[in-house]
């Protein structure tokens, strides 16, 4: 209820502010209206697509941290912390900046740029694979003889994260002026200059994911009992860790593909959720999801009003509120809890 | 509508710890495997709820062989007390339990039904809502056996026969009946009980066991199993020396070759063996005393 309260007020704001501020009944007209004036092009070719993304992403972000904890029995599994955003964000940068910059020199990767809807395809899938190699590396370095280890998965998502940033830096060093801004984009996580097209797919494939994860969620809750346990309930913990990880890579990787890196959304959101409603994941995955959609709408606001004109990356602000939270967390735990 | 194994080997680390184990368990009776540490007791639990795949020999579960079972109709069918899980997140009490419903895909109501009943029957309502996590180890051992219990039971108004009339009478609060089919195989449910709990837990178990259902436990204290078994199974560097009734199985000169301890045989009024002791522990207070 409360949350999605939160998640009406934050589509209300982001529809309604910017630098032109729109009173509920403009805002009203310029949705449904005819006259095509300014306002109505505002919102229906400019917030709206944003508003979209910033839904799909922050409810998609959410309910792979919560599958993500499940699987790795442990709170702290966030898809930026641990490095599989950092995957998918070198996955699509290399394929929309680095490739045509070396295949073709510049005048492709603006060609491409500008080809809305194929380059919109083409960053998604890569940075699926870019997601999909990032959780590869983490379970072979996380796991001890099949077994989740969590300072190891820590220590590798430091590690992937600062691979990627390495990549990413390499992009940065073959860039053009174009590629230079993009690259900044995926580093700190924003929603700017989101249209229709460049939405529009990774916004289904972030749906599809969220459908894949939400049909997990009596399996996870069986995983709460363990490998062994899970066994004994029927459910095969092999086949349940290849099908979340494949969800999990192809969500992440749709929505950083055009976001960025937005860190701790996954950490926060199911993590609240969780103190409240138990660890039943049944009714854990579609609060994160709305969860998750109300405050990266939320941050978005904010990122777009607090230093207007200027727009902070609405991934900085999630990181500024995310980061000491994980501190708190940290410093919290019970001792062996995180070990 | 038995538990049946024959020539069942078992070999982990290159050891074969269980060795040509064949058992043929009714149900509605409370089956009790003892054995020195190592004898493969654990292994056979493991084996008979198929998570160890046996070298050789096989299991049937109510006739029918377990490679044949599909997961979800055995997780209906059996169910596993092992190790106490380690809880990943805080959880309430009755969630836990709440986990043994899992492979039914029941409606909510049905399952609330259930973990309630199943929470009354371990006496664990006070408990309810409390963080599993921070409970004492004979509470985590009560609810976790809630937890199997639960797995195995359905209300009555769930059962294919059951018509639209009578499942509206079920509707009503007290009228709704539970049944718990199928086996329970047990690893140690009494290991972090205190006394009076631990027998107290064996004769809850024994009256659950019905025409429906059959319990095998693995139980370290000799005097328990004496007290409230139907059969008593002795497993020996993973074969097994005896199976019967308990005063059959459980004599004091094949327990003295088996533990290699002298024992003592406490007897009731009748005569019959209630427990076995062993010497040492009289030689160590006599010891003790001479201090």
């Amino acid at each position: 209820m409360a949350l999605g309260l939160c998640l009406l007020v934050g589509v209300w704001l982001s529809l309604s502010l910017g630098a032109v501020q729109l009173a509920p009944d403009a805002l009203w007209a310029a949705l449904w209206g005819e006259t095509g004036d300014v306002a109505e092009v505002i919102v229906r070719a400019l917030r709206a697509p944003r508003l979209l993304l910033a839904v799909t992403a922050g409810a998609v972000l959410a309910m792979s941290g919560v599958a993500l904890q499940a699987l790795f029995r442990n709170p702290l599994a966030d898809p930026a912390l641990i490095g599989v955003s950092a995957g998918a964000a070198v996955g699509a940068a290399g394929v929309t900046v680095l490739l045509p910059t070396l295949i073709a020199g510049t005048s492709a990767a603006t060609a491409l740029g500008a080809s809305g809807l194929a380059a919109s395809f083409v960053a998604p899938v890569a940075a699926f694979a870019g997601a999909v190699g990032a959780a590869w590396i983490l379970w072979r370095v996380a796991t001890h003889g099949g077994r989740p280890q969590v300072a190891r998965m820590l220590l590798a998502g430091v590690a992937l994260n600062a691979l990627a940033g390495a990549l990413v830096g390499l992009a940065l060093h073959a860039a053009d002026a174009h590629g230079l801004r993009a690259l900044t984009g995926w580093m700190l996580g924003s929603l700017s200059g989101s249209t229709w097209a460049t939405v529009a797919a990774p916004v289904a494939l972030a749906a599809a994911a969220m459908v894949g994860l939400a049909r997990t969620a009596s399996q996870l809750d069986a995983l709460l009992l363990g490998d062994r346990g899970a066994r004994q309930l029927g459910v095969d913990p092999d086949k349940l860790l290849r099908r979340v990880a494949l969800w999990v890579a192809l969500g992440v990787g749709a929505a950083v593909a055009v976001t960025g890196i937005i860190g701790f959304i996954g950490l926060v959101v199911p993590h609240g959720l969780r103190l409240w409603l138990g660890p039943r994941h049944r009714a854990l995955m579609p609060l994160a999801a709305l969860g998750g959609a109300a405050l990266l709408v939320l941050a978005d606001v904010a990122a777009r009003t607090l230093l207007a004109p200027s727009e902070l990356p609405v991934g900085v602000l999630t990181s500024l509120l995310g980061a000491p939270f994980f501190l708190l967390l940290v410093a919290r735990a019970r001792p062996g809890e995180l070990a | 509508m038995s538990l049946r194994c024959t020539g069942l080997d078992v070999v982990r680390g290159g050891r074969r710890v269980v060795a040509g184990v064949a058992l043929d368990l009714p149900r509605g009776q409370l089956h009790v495997i003892v054995g020195p540490n190592g004898a493969g007791k654990s292994s056979l639990l493991a084996a008979l709820t198929g998570e160890l795949a046996p070298s050789a020999g096989g299991v049937v579960i109510a006739g029918r062989p377990l490679a044949d079972w599909q997961p979800r109709p055995l997780a209906q069918t059996r169910a596993l007390l092992g190790q106490r899980p380690e809880l990943p997140f805080a959880m309430a009490a009755w969630q836990l339990v709440s986990l043994g419903r899992l492979p039914h895909g029941a409606t909510p109501e049905e399952d609330d039904a259930v973990v309630q009943h199943c929470l009354e029957r371990f006496g664990l309502l006070d408990l309810a809502d409390r963080d599993a996590r921070a409970l004492s180890g004979g509470e985590v051992q009560r609810v976790n056996l809630a937890r199997v219990v639960a797995q195995l039971t359905r209300t009555s108004t769930t059962a294919p026969a059951a018509d639209a009339e009578a499942a509206e009478h079920a509707e009503k609060p007290g009228d709704t009946a539970f049944k718990t089919t199928g086996w329970l195989l047990l690893d140690e449910p009494t290991a972090a009980l205190d006394l009076g709990r631990a027998d107290q837990t064996l004769q809850l178990l024994r009256s659950l066991c019905s025409a429906d259902l059959g319990v095998v436990a693995v139980v370290h204290d000799l005097g328990l199993a004496l007290r409230h078994a139907d059969t008593v199974t002795l497993l020996h560097d993973g074969r097994c020396v005896a199976s019967g009734p308990p005063t059959e199985t459980l004599q004091p000169a094949l327990v003295e070759a088996v533990w290699g301890v002298a024992v003592d045989a406490l007897r009731d009024a009748t005569g019959a063996i209630v427990a076995l002791v062993p010497k040492t522990n009289a030689a160590l207070a006599a010891a003790g005393r001479g201090l």
